[in-house]
Order: structure tokens, then sequence, then C-alpha cells
């Protein structure tokens, strides 16, 4: 059973709001309710099993078999979410401005994620797990005007969004990983009071520089040379080793915001919409080629041109390797980046000639161009902010891992569309 | 402008779904092959056992590099190649980690292939069908069970014992010490020797036999140092009376002396297109070769290693100059090499 209740108190509606010509709707909210959440597929309980894959010859003829593709899990149960949410809805000039504000705070019991399993437990696809308590909190707020005259009429509209995800609870006693990289994964760690994926990563500090330098510092490698990558010995315990790492990094954005806009004048008409994403880390883990060199001949990022070497020093790109003997790309603050991004993701311009058109037969005509993510603004050096979610994470599986957000891989980016068009009404 | 301006109004929303509180609404799974329910015909459990055999390929699907650690890391051969396998190379120079790719994929596939036996052997005694066919079934899944342990511990030592279906709370386990993990082999291969047949004809040639659980019973045996149960366990399989070595060495890698008397047990490969062939032909092809990848380029030491005129280096080594099975193999230098390797 999930109960919700919701009150409402429409100021605008009370006797002393008769006279203010000003505002022309104010109400407050509150509510509360609980919902569950099953949106996890058909069946998460039982293993599944996929039928007629080629398997094996006997006997010179191929025979197909059933393997098993998605171990459940038997105790699986309804994710529930407790949200509390508080909110004023207010137009003012005769509804020509609106303002919507939120403020939430929102508790998810029995999460249910997707749960990597060790690959002795067969490393089929992640089964979902009820893995403890989240919680979410931030702050919405949205804000619209438009305005109609002879000739223009305009809605200009944004929203900004905050984000706070916090693990405030494990069902298991283990920090659950996920996020399983090219290199010494898992890059991810969930335990209370992080994040859910939060990354735990060691901490470059910086480029040897003599050997003078690193036998003064804690030990990583039999081999470390000058130009290697020097870590940070968070545990100071004068070996680099696994304890070094720490929960650096956040996959979830401090802010997201949209603006749209929409204009019309005359027989023009432009719209717009904007994204942004503000404050995630993204973990660059493409940065394993891009940075490094490799046995096999990938290309390499023409920043890598600036590599550490006796003369150039002042440079934060270890020097190449053949065989990176200090591990210079495990998995460290070196590949994590600020992943915020302004992307204009739409923007359209048509024309409409109803008024010249000398048939009836055709009530209307517009032509129009339109872009899809037309430009990017970021700090960041991959290919694309906008994350996609990998199965690489999940060892070649072919679903990704929640607990795994914000790795790129190098996928395919977001491509730039153009499109020229015309719309015709009869 | 307002209508109702002077009605205060209060809303009160007060709403209650009911979820799913009863037995009525929990159905079983219709048209979902879930695994609970999918074993239920003789058809099923073979089905299901033909997918445990899979790991044994030796291919690019399943990633199988079980050659790698004994003949690379050994100095038996060289990791050649293009680099496009660092991971060999890593092994070959004694400078892996617990990330190397190629350490992974080996453990990662015969794990699939253990919870794969492990899914048949649990859930086989529930079909319907002949109880010989049905020890037929165990027997396989116990004998695969137990090779694809007996690997992982020749290259990893102590390793995860996995012997039942693990719920995905149980999964964190620890490594077992390696002389139980060969107890258990042995065991279960004595088992398994009692449930399966002494051969098999036509469509069925391949699936493990009794003598092949017999065989692995007795290097179980043999790592455990009881070399009184390895010579019981070969006096077993001498008395099969089925075995014999073949008069000539070659007939162990031809095609059309498969499966031969001195094969206790091959794994068997067919089609490269449709995933079930063999790659190593290719990888290990040197790469002075046209169509070599050369990841295994043999040492000196290696060919030195035999015997004056020992009958079987040609027919383990192709060097320059001399037939191989009928081609006669030459340096490649740049100049185009006009057999197809086979």
């Amino acid at each position: 059973m999930f109960p919700a209740v919701s009150v409402a108190w429409n100021i605008s509606n009370e006797p002393f709001f008769e006279n203010l010509d000003l505002i022309s709707s104010l109400k407050l909210r509150a509510s509360w309710g609980q919902q569950g959440n099953q949106e996890i597929g058909n069946y998460p309980y039982s293993s599944l099993v996929e039928t007629g894959i080629l398997e094996y010859p006997f006997g010179g003829v191929i025979s197909t078999g059933t393997e098993i593709v998605e171990t459940g899990n038997e105790n699986i149960k309804w994710e529930t979410t407790t949200q509390t949410d508080f909110g004023i809805d207010m137009s003012l000039w005769e509804d020509r401005l609106s303002i919507i504000a939120d403020y939430y705070i929102k508790r998810t019991d029995d999460i249910l994620v997707r749960v990597p399993l060790p690959q002795s437990a067969g490393a089929f696809n992640p089964p979902y797990v009820n893995a403890g308590e989240v919680e979410n909190k931030g702050l919405e707020f949205a804000v619209s005007y438009r305005q109609t005259t002879n000739d223009w009429h305009y809605e200009i509209g944004a929203n900004i969004a905050t984000i706070d995800n916090k693990v405030i609870s494990l069902a298991g006693t283990e920090p659950l990983l996920g996020g399983f990289g090219l290199s010494d994964g898992p890059i991810t760690r969930t335990e209370p009071g992080y994040p859910l994926g939060s990354f735990y990563l060691y901490k470059m500090e910086g480029i040897f520089q003599s050997q003078e330098e690193i036998d003064a510092s804690a030990f990583q490698a039999d081999d470390t040379r000058p130009g290697d990558v020097k870590f940070a010995d968070l545990n100071g315990d004068n070996v680099i080793n696994d304890d070094d790492r720490a929960h650096i990094g956040n996959p979830f954005p401090d802010f997201t915001l949209g603006l749209s806009l929409s204009v019309r004048y005359k027989n023009f008409d432009l719209s717009t919409l904007v994204q942004g994403v503000f404050g995630n880390d993204v973990y660059f883990l493409y940065g394993n080629f891009a940075y490094e060199t490799q046995l096999r001949g990938f290309n390499s990022y023409a920043k890598i041109l600036d590599r550490w070497t006796p003369t150039n020093t002042n440079t934060d790109i270890p020097k190449v390797s053949v065989d990176d003997r200090n591990n210079n790309r495990r998995i460290s603050t070196r590949f994590l980046e600020d992943g915020s991004y302004v992307r204009v993701r739409n923007l359209t311009l048509g024309y409409t000639f109803n008024d010249m058109l000398k048939t009836d037969k055709i009530k209307d005509l517009r032509i129009y161009v339109s872009a899809q993510n037309l430009f990017t603004y970021t700090k960041y050096s991959g290919l694309d902010p906008e994350i996609q979610a990998n199965t690489n994470d999940t060892q070649g599986y072919n679903v990704s891992s929640d607990l795994a957000v914000g790795i790129d891989w190098g996928t395919v980016p977001a491509p730039r569309t153009v499109l020229v068009g015309m719309n015709l009404k009869f | 402008m307002r209508n109702n301006i002077y009605t205060p109004i209060l809303l009160v929303l007060f709403s209650v779904w009911f979820a799913s509180c009863t037995d009525v609404l929990d159905k079983e799974p219709l048209g979902v092959l879930d695994a609970n329910n999918y074993f239920k015909t003789a058809e099923d459990a073979i089905q299901g056992v033909n997918a445990a055999y899979q790991p044994l390929l030796m291919n690019n699907e399943n990633n199988n590099f079980y050659w790698v650690f004994g003949t690379l890391a050994s100095e038996e051969a060289l990791a050649g190649g293009d680099g496009s396998r660092p991971g060999i190379i890593e092994i070959d120079i004694m400078k892996h980690t617990a990330a190397t790719q190629e350490i992974n994929d080996f453990w990662k596939l015969n794990y699939a292939g253990i919870v794969q036996a492990n899914t048949v052997i649990s859930k086989t005694p529930q079909v319907d069908a002949d109880q010989a066919l049905k020890d037929r079934v165990i027997g396989e899944a116990l004998f695969l069970r137990s090779y694809y342990h007996f690997i992982l511990t020749q290259v990893f030592g102590d390793v995860p014992l996995i012997l039942e279906i693990q719920a995905p709370d149980e999964v964190n386990v620890f490594r077992t010490p390696k002389a139980e993990v060969l107890a258990q082999i042995a065991s279960d291969c004595e088992l398994a020797a009692t449930l399966l047949p002494l051969s098999y004809a036509g469509n069925d040639l391949g699936r493990a036999t009794k003598g092949a659980a017999l065989a692995l019973a007795a290097k179980a045996y043999l790592y455990l140092k009881d070399y009184n149960s390895v010579l019981n366990r070969i006096a077993d399989i001498k008395a099969l009376g089925i075995y014999a070595l073949q008069a000539d060495y070659r007939n162990n890698f031809y095609d059309s002396t498969q499966n031969n008397s001195e094969s206790v047990w091959e794994i068997q490969h067919e089609n490269l297109e449709l995933g079930v062939g063999n790659f190593l032909n290719q990888w290990w092809l040197s790469k002075k070769v046209m169509d070599g990848y050369g990841f295994c380029e043999v040492s000196m030491e290696f060919v030195n290693a035999f015997e004056p005129n020992d009958p079987r280096l040609k027919f383990t080594v192709a060097r320059h100059n001399e037939p191989y099975f009928g081609v006669t193999y030459k340096r490649w230098k740049h100049q185009l090499y006009s057999h197809t390797i086979r």
C-alpha cells in the first residue's frame, strides 16, 4: 500500500487578495507520498535462460544450447520512495509571468539497482538488488514569461534544478563496486555518506621530476622513474597501494539548467532549447588511449606531444613508455574531469507563407531550418560530455550497471544534425 | 474575473493505492524462459548441458586463453604478434597484473562454465526423462565443472570452489585451498565415471565419457600426490579396453583422424564463421608466414628439447623450407605467399 497526501492553499482566492492586480494567482503546496517502483523488467527474481544459442559441435554437427543470461534474485522486493515536497506556484501580470518553485526530499528505500557480480558467479547480466536507502534532495525552480502584441509573440522559459544524492545505508555490509574499467577497476564505490556510484580513485599529485623526489616519496613501483605520475599517499603508510584510494568525484551534477525561447515576428518563427549541466565529474576512461601509448597501435591525442621529458618538465602528462611500469594509467584523478557543459540542443528558424498562397487548396506552408546539438560549450576534453552508459562496465554483458554512470569509454558522441524542412497543411 | 472569489479553497486530497497484497497477483512467468521453469524435458536437460561445453572452445568468441599460461609464461614460446594483445606480452615477460585482460577473460570464461554446469546439475533431477539420460547429463556436467575448476586451479592455485547455484547475496566467496579443490574434482569425477557411458556415436561424439572422467580424477590425484589412486584410476582406464596409442603420431592432428583411440577426450571444433571453430591455427602461425599472427613463436630452446630424430618434432614445429603436414613453409619476405593455411 502506498499512501499519499497533498495540501494546497490558493491564497489568491482569499478576500484580501481581491484588489491585487499584480499577482493573478498564488498557491502554496505541500505533499507527502509514497510510491513503489518495479520498473525493472519482468521476473528479476528468477534466472533467465536464452535458448537456441549455437554452442558446440558434437560429432561434427553444431548443437544449440540453452544458456543462463541473467541471474535472478529470489529475495527481490519493491523499491519504496517517500517524497516530501513544498512548493509555490505564482503568476503575475495576468499570467504573463509564472513562477514555480519546489523543494523536495526523496528517500528511496530498498533501491533497485543492477549490481555487478564477481566473475566467479558467472558474470552474467548484473541482477537487480535492493541495495539500501538513498536520499535525493534538491530545489527546482522554473520561470516563464510570455507576451503577445500585434506582430510579436514571445515566450521565454528557464528552469534550474539542484540535486544532492547520498546513500544513507546499504542493505549488505560490503560497499558496492561498479565501473570495471580497462585497467585496475572498479572505478566506483557505493557506500553510506557518498553518492551512488561515487568515484573512488588514487589522487595524482603531479609528475616526479627527479630520482631524489622519487626516493623521498612513498614507494610506488620498483621501476618508478622521473616523468612518472606521483600519487598521493593518502593513508600515510609510505606505500602507494589500494588503501590510498578515496572518494574523489561525484557523477551527479550540482545543478542542471534548461532555457527555452520561442519568438514569432510576423511570419518568422524562431525557437531554441538550451541545456546545461554543472558540477558533475566524468571519468575520462578513454584517456587510457588518448594520453598513453599502447603496445597496440592506437593513435593518441596531440596533447601527448606535451609529455614529460627531461627538457619539458612543466606538464601534467607523464613520460611515454611501452609497458607503463609505474602504472601511470591506474584509476586516478588524472583522468577525472569536470563534465559541465552547456549545449544548444535545438535551434529552429521558420517562415510561414499562409497569406501569400494563391490557392486555397493549401492552407499553410512553412519552411524551416532546424539544428540539433548545434553548439556545445565545455572544458571537457573527451568526445562528448554527455556520457552514454556503456556496457563495457559490466564486462561486455549487454546492460550497463547503475553504479557506473559518468564513465566515458569514448562512445559515439551525440551527432550535430541540420534539417531543412517544409510543412504543408491541406 | 474570478467567479468564486469569496470561497476559500482548501484542497485536501487523500489517495490510497492498493498494490500487490494478495497471492492472486503473483503469477508464474508466461513465455519467459525462466531457469526455474525451463528444465522440464529430456531435450531441455541436453540443451542445458550443451551450453556447458561452450567455454572449451579456443576462439575469439569466448577468449579461452588457457594456452597462454602454459606456453607463453614458460620459455617454450614467445609472445610475438602485432601488439594487439598486450596482455599476452605482459604474461610472457611476467609483468601481468590482476587487470591483465587475458587473465580476467580466462577466469570469467571458466566460471561461466561452472555456473552453467551447476544449473544443469541442480535442475536435471527434476526433468521428465529416463534415468539413464539424466545420469548421463549430470555426469557430463560434473565432469565439465571439474575440468573448469581443474584448469583454474592450475593457473591460479587456490580458487573459489562453486558447487551450487548462488543467490546474489552469497556470491562474495573466499578462495578454497587448492588441495580441497583437487579433492572435490577427484571425487566428482569418480562419481561422474559411474554415470557416464563408455563412448558415444554419431552426433554425440565429443561428450564426456567414463574414460575422460577417470582420467581427470587421475590427474587430480597426481597433483594431490596420491600416487596409489593415480595408478588405480589409470588401471580403470586401461581396463575399459578402448584406448591405444596411434602407430602414426601425426594422426592426432588430421581432421580425418580426430577422436581416435589415442584420444581419451577431445575438445571439438567445427566452424569458425559460426563461432564454434578454433582460432589457434592463425594465432600460432608464425608472423614470418603470411596471415600468421605469431602470438606464439616457439623458442629454439623448445625445439632443442626434442631428442635427435624425434619423429614428433616435424609435426610439432613448422620450420623454414621443411614440409609440415604437406605444406612447405617459407619465411615471408614481402612477397605473396600462395598457400592458404588450414
